[in-house]
């Protein structure tokens, strides 16, 4: 293969769209191991003194005022986050399976409209949504916590699951549900022995991307969070608010390898079952 | 509903299904309405290899799947001996299928492919293992159990498709399209085996292809349709020598067509002239002088020998000469214009003189080769 001038250019494009995209990650990965305590931009040695700061063990750089939260309520923060994200991902994750199933495999009248206004949340702005849902949750009178965080998490992560089941849906033909159908295998049957086991990886993916999105969450949660409810996105907004510590970079990397290993076991769990 | 009552009591005792005006309708994309099955009986006998052969989009695959229970009819029903099967479910029907596309189960081993009507159906697993173990071995796929149907070649898949239906011994096997995705060489070994399969398991064949050729080798009757009618329904031999109209004489096989009026009749046979004004003289004795009629020539039936007895003959002039294997395709343009295809058999090494284009040739044939169908009026 002879390399012609576009090869050459082409390379150099993807380079460059790679370096923009994962400098800003690198840059927070190398400033997390950095102990310059007044500019993290300038490199001064290597220290692990952020993560124990994060943890409460006792550092050498970090002093009282560069971390002003204590351990305890990182620890709440996160705990609050994974219970969320796990509710929210187990209902949406049905809800938004069943509506799959619906709509791919049943005609009904109005389906395209009910169809366009299944993804309505996922292009909907957050603020929005999570303006709608403060209205609606205080006008109902429910008290906000963890429950309308997760209540709020569900509309939209509802939405994701549905598009990412009906695409696995989609490629599935009919033919093997008429094959089991044909075997003498009841509807029941057939979505147990076939539909269920076809449609897994796109379930589960479905699901993955519902608890890293729930996870991750901001604005929306933002609105409809309560007092005791603080999220893991919400305490480092509230961190930040204070100014940019170091600890941030090194909570940052940490939340980047819970998601790496998130999406790797899903992976795994997928190369697996083939 | 008289017609259909009286033709279930003329039903012959051994027919498994009947089919009664059955139609089927769908709307197309622009609007419009199509008939997928313009009212069609059909029976299907007990035991028989019956195979329902038309073009794409003739109705025969949506007839299968009504009969498989895919599909409702608008109007009309498919009895089992005396049981209606409207509203009655696909699990519910004791057929099976061999899809065109197989279907296999791909997250499931090939003895659980296999197994897999049984294991629904709550076969101990004792008698499902040997059952499995049987089928497998019928269509020589024993050894291959562990397999996943990936790793398997397509001709494996399909007698994994079948074992699959076989194992549940179905009053009625059907099959859409079996042999379409296979080469051509295993095609005709999977034709041969088919009906050596039917006749070793004793269960009924119902087969849609668009094949003619396949249609001629494995059935014991054939279905013609087109355009959700049936047009023919008969032995292969009998399709093949006497087709009910200018379609049937078409599809199957090769044939020389010509458009003719009855100019004499005598007893049981008619002197017949065409359009271009070819004089011919054929067997015909229901047609009356001057009817019009379609008339068929296979062109085996037509000789170039010079010594080929003393039939009629029409004189021509050879146009092209067409190679394809066992056979020499030769068109003729006979005198009075009309184009005609004859066989001639190749031997090899040998020069037979005439066969060059241009040259002159007397085509030589017995009236009982010649087959007339009802034309349309003039």
């Amino acid at each position: 293969m002879k390399r012609t001038t576009a090869d050459r250019v082409l390379s150099a494009w993807g380079a460059g769209f790679l370096l923009i995209l994962y400098l800003p990650v690198a840059l927070i990965f190398v400033y997390s191991f950095n102990s310059n305590v007044v500019n993290m931009m300038a490199w001064e040695g290597f220290t692990l003194d952020w993560y124990r700061s994060i943890f409460g063990l006792p550092t050498q750089l970090a002093k009282s005022e560069n971390y002003v939260e204590s351990t305890a309520t990182l620890v709440a923060a996160v705990r609050n986050s994974v219970v969320v994200a796990l509710f929210a991902t187990v209902v949406s994750t049905a809800i938004g399976t069943a509506t799959a199933l619906a709509l791919g495999r049943h005609r009904f009248a109005l389906k395209p409209l009910y169809q366009a206004l299944l993804v309505l949340p996922m292009i909907m702005p957050d603020i929005v949504l999570g303006i709608a849902l403060l209205i609606f949750f205080v006008g109902v009178g429910v008290e906000p916590g963890l429950s309308t965080i997760v209540a709020g998490h569900c509309v939209f992560l509802s939405s994701y699951v549905f598009v990412v089941v009906s695409a696995r849906l989609a490629g599935m033909t009919a033919d093997l549900e008429e094959a089991s159908a044909d075997l003498g295998a009841s509807p029941w049957v057939t979505f147990k022995r076939v539909t269920l086991p076809q449609l897994l990886p796109g379930i589960a993916g479905g699901a993955l991307l519902a608890f890293i999105i729930s996870m991750d969450d901001l604005v929306i949660t933002y609105f409809i969070a309560g007092v005791d409810s603080t999220t893991l996105p919400l305490f480092i907004y509230g961190v930040l608010r204070r100014g940019i510590k170091p600890e941030i970079n090194a909570i940052a990397m940490l939340l980047l390898a819970f998601s790496f290993v998130v999406a790797a076991t899903g992976l795994w769990l997928r190369s697996r079952r083939q | 509903m008289k017609s259909t009552v009286a033709s279930i009591g003329h039903a012959r005792l051994d027919a498994l299904l009947h089919i009664h005006g059955a139609h089927r309708r769908f709307a197309t994309p622009e609007g419009g309405i199509v008939s997928a099955l313009g009212g069609v009986d059909l029976e299907v006998r007990t035991n028989e290899f019956l195979t329902l052969l038309g073009p794409s989009g003739c109705g025969k695959t949506t007839l299968l799947r009504a009969i498989a229970g895919f599909e409702e009819l608008d109007d009309g029903e498919i009895l089992l001996g005396e049981q209606p099967l409207s509203g009655v479910p696909a699990y519910r029907r004791p057929f099976n299928t061999v899809f065109q596309s197989y279907a296999l189960f791909p997250h499931l081993s090939v003895a659980d492919n296999v197994g897999y009507g049984l294991d629904v159906g709550g076969t101990p697993r004792a008698e499902r293992n040997a059952r499995v173990a049987e089928a497998l071995a019928l269509v020589g796929l024993a050894g291959l159990e562990r397999r996943k149907p990936k790793q398997l070649s397509g001709g494996q898949q399909q007698r994994v498709a079948l074992a699959r239906a076989l194992v549940n011994r179905p009053r009625l096997l059907l099959l859409d399209e079996p042999l379409s995705a296979l080469d051509r060489h295993l095609r005709q070994a999977m034709q041969v085996e088919l009906k050596a399969l039917q006749h070793r398991v004793g269960i009924t064949f119902l087969v849609v292809t668009h094949d003619q050729e396949e249609a001629l080798v494995m059935s014991d009757r054939i279905a013609v349709m087109q355009s959700g009618r049936l047009q023919q329904v008969g032995p292969p031999g009998e399709i093949y020598d006497r087709p009910a109209n200018r379609f049937v004489a078409a599809f199957i096989g090769n044939s020389n067509l010509l458009v003719g009026t009855v100019t004499a009749h005598r007893g049981d046979s008619v002197d017949i002239e065409t359009v271009s004004g070819l004089r011919m003289h054929a067997p015909g004795g229901r047609f009356a002088k001057g009817d019009r009629v379609e008339v068929m020539v296979r062109p085996e039936q037509l000789s170039l020998d010079p010594a080929a007895g003393d039939g009629p003959t029409i004189d021509g002039v050879v146009e092209t000469v067409v190679f394809v294997g066992a056979d020499r395709h030769v068109q003729i343009r006979t005198r009075t214009g009309d184009a005609l295809t004859a066989l001639q058999r190749h031997v090899a090494g040998a020069r037979e003189p005439g066969l060059e284009p241009g040259a002159a040739v007397r085509v030589s044939y017995r009236p009982e080769g010649i087959h007339l169908m009802q034309g349309e009026p003039a």
